[in-house]
């Protein structure tokens, strides 16, 4: 809700559904929203599908115990399908679909589990015939024109552009948090509680702005209030918030109303033939609402 | 023996502060007390900008002015390197706080005594690295021991761009195009602890004697101090 654009249009479409469940390992506005919660696991508590990436073969398991009454995402997919009657198309355990995949590589799930990443004799790619129709890398493509674009990749003009009091907004992460998934964690929520809005003096000066003052971003998709930072860090034309703060969900106590939610300002807008999410697709005003 | 040196690659560190929550965690410490903070540092106008992540904490002097003004002997220096606190003696008088030169000490009103980094002392001496060291991300932080040459520390520190800052054993290598004056300034003995060494710790002893004496005299070289920071020509990155 928050990483997908116009939260509040979001928030409505969930409303409308007769039936919302919701896996998750925290109270998120999603869950917030769901008739029903399957919490998940902590992904500390759980072990996960391998993952491989070119020839290197990681796991994510476990290292404590669940603390709550908590399930991993593939117990609760696994649980469902035995209430639904298709519990035979689930009939293993993860440790069993981990091993089964790891087989051909000649490692074994207990040798993976110990050493958390190992190398597979992988056959490197042949990048001198691609498996497209010339065997080369297209550049033109019937496919792109197909998918909403033209044959060649082209540069499409962003839906609104900076002008006068209207600033593009840019958003981006930090390294102190993950996504929208850890503001509410006590010793991370101490190092960096909300977002600030990054504005150019030469923007905040005429506004009277100064930093640590409260300022209201607003437009056409929503309204958020957080504190501005003026930094020569950032376009004149632009301003810049961290994502995944301005929790809606009171239940992540720390977390709730803390800083902006950048999600609520951006249009819903998938990009042609990549599908990226159009974000950066929004310009924004900016006034001061408190010091 | 060892004889411990500390690295922080700057043009590495992303700027994460797990080695802040990982100490934190380390040393059992609420949210509010970090013995080691990561700052943003920036200069310069749009768009020809400069900017880094350093470090605050206690750098582990070779004469460490906050050993030198305790009343009690709770702080000292091991041959090793790491300048240690023993909570049991400390009574709190902050005047460690006024002495060291990089604002790398933490009053804890619950325990009634002044903390700080031990550079994990006891994790040296068990064989592991600093708790700083073992979460660093990205590989920024280094520890190790100068006095084995076939320790990798040596060809870590003597990396371009890498900054000694004096009288300590901690080691920063700053990105490309960031001075010196981003990090501390070298460690030397300040008029604070000249003050207290060679005036009011021995007038304090003997007009008041113990701890008494020492909570009013830290009160002092908090003056001395404040006077002696406006000559201060590094100040505060």
């Amino acid at each position: 809700m928050k990483s997908s654009g116009d939260s509040a249009r979001w928030i409505k479409a969930l409303q409308k559904l007769e039936l919302v469940v919701a896996i998750d390992t925290q109270m998120s506005e999603t869950a917030m929203y769901a008739h029903y919660i399957l919490p998940e696991s902590h992904y500390l508590e759980r072990m996960d599908v391998i993952s491989v990436a070119s020839d290197t073969i990681s796991i994510r398991q476990p290292v404590i115990k669940p603390i709550n009454d908590t399930k991993s995402g593939y117990e609760i997919i696994q649980g469902l399908a035995k209430a639904c009657g298709i519990g035979e198309y689930f009939n293993f355990t993860i440790e069993e679909y981990n091993a089964a995949q790891l087989g051909p590589t000649g490692w074994t799930l207990p040798q993976l589990e110990e050493k958390g990443l190992v190398k597979a004799a992988a056959i490197p790619a042949a990048y001198d015939k691609l498996p497209t129709s010339s065997g080369k890398a297209e550049l033109v493509h019937e496919g792109f024109a197909k998918s909403g674009g033209t044959r060649v990749f082209g540069w499409v003009p962003p839906k609104t552009q900076p002008e006068g009091d209207k600033l593009r907004l840019l958003h981006g992460h930090i390294a102190v948090h993950s996504n929208g998934y850890t503001q509410n964690v006590p010793a991370l929520y101490a190092r960096m509680p909300e977002n600030e809005l990054w504005l150019h003096p030469s923007v905040a000066g005429p506004k009277s702005i100064k930093t640590g003052d409260y300022v209201e971003v607003a437009n056409e998709y929503g309204k958020e209030r957080l504190k501005a930072l003026v930094t020569e860090g950032i376009r004149a034309d632009c301003v810049w918030m961290a994502h995944g703060f301005g929790t809606m969900s009171p239940d992540q106590h720390l977390a709730y109303k803390k800083g902006a939610n950048d999600g609520a300002l951006y249009p819903i807008l998938m990009t042609p033939v990549s599908a990226a999410l159009g974000q950066g697709e929004a310009t924004v005003t900016v006034r001061k609402v408190g010091g | 023996m060892a004889r411990y040196a500390c690295f922080m690659d700057l043009s590495i560190c992303a700027g994460c502060e797990s080695c802040t929550v990982a100490c934190q965690n380390k040393n059992d410490l609420t949210a509010d007390i970090a013995f080691t903070k990561i700052h943003r540092y920036q200069e310069g106008t749009f768009p020809n900008l400069k900017s880094t992540f350093v470090p605050n904490q206690c750098l582990h002097c070779d004469n460490p002015p906050c050993a030198d003004v305790c009343p009690t002997g709770a702080t000292y220096k091991t041959a090793e390197g790491p300048v240690q606190v023993n909570d049991k003696q400390c009574i709190g008088c902050k005047y460690c706080i006024a002495a060291c030169p990089f604002g790398a000490r933490t009053y804890d009103a619950k325990a009634h005594v002044v903390k700080k980094c031990s550079e994990c002392y006891d994790r040296l001496q068990a064989g592991k690295t600093p708790a700083c060291v073992q979460t660093c991300i990205t590989g920024a932080r280094q520890v190790g021991n100068l006095d084995d040459a076939n320790d990798p520390i040596h060809k870590v520190i003597a990396q371009p761009n890498t900054v000694k800052v004096g009288g300590t054993n901690f080691y920063f290598k700053l990105p490309e195009g960031i001075a010196r004056t981003v990090l501390p300034a070298d460690s030397k003995e300040s008029a604070v602890t000249y003050a207290w060494q060679s005036i009011l710790q021995p007038f304090g002893q003997m007009a008041l004697g113990g701890a008494a004496g020492a909570v009013l005299l830290s009160a002092a070289a908090f003056v001395v101090k404040s006077v002696k920071k406006e000559g201060d020509e590094h100040g505060d990155h």
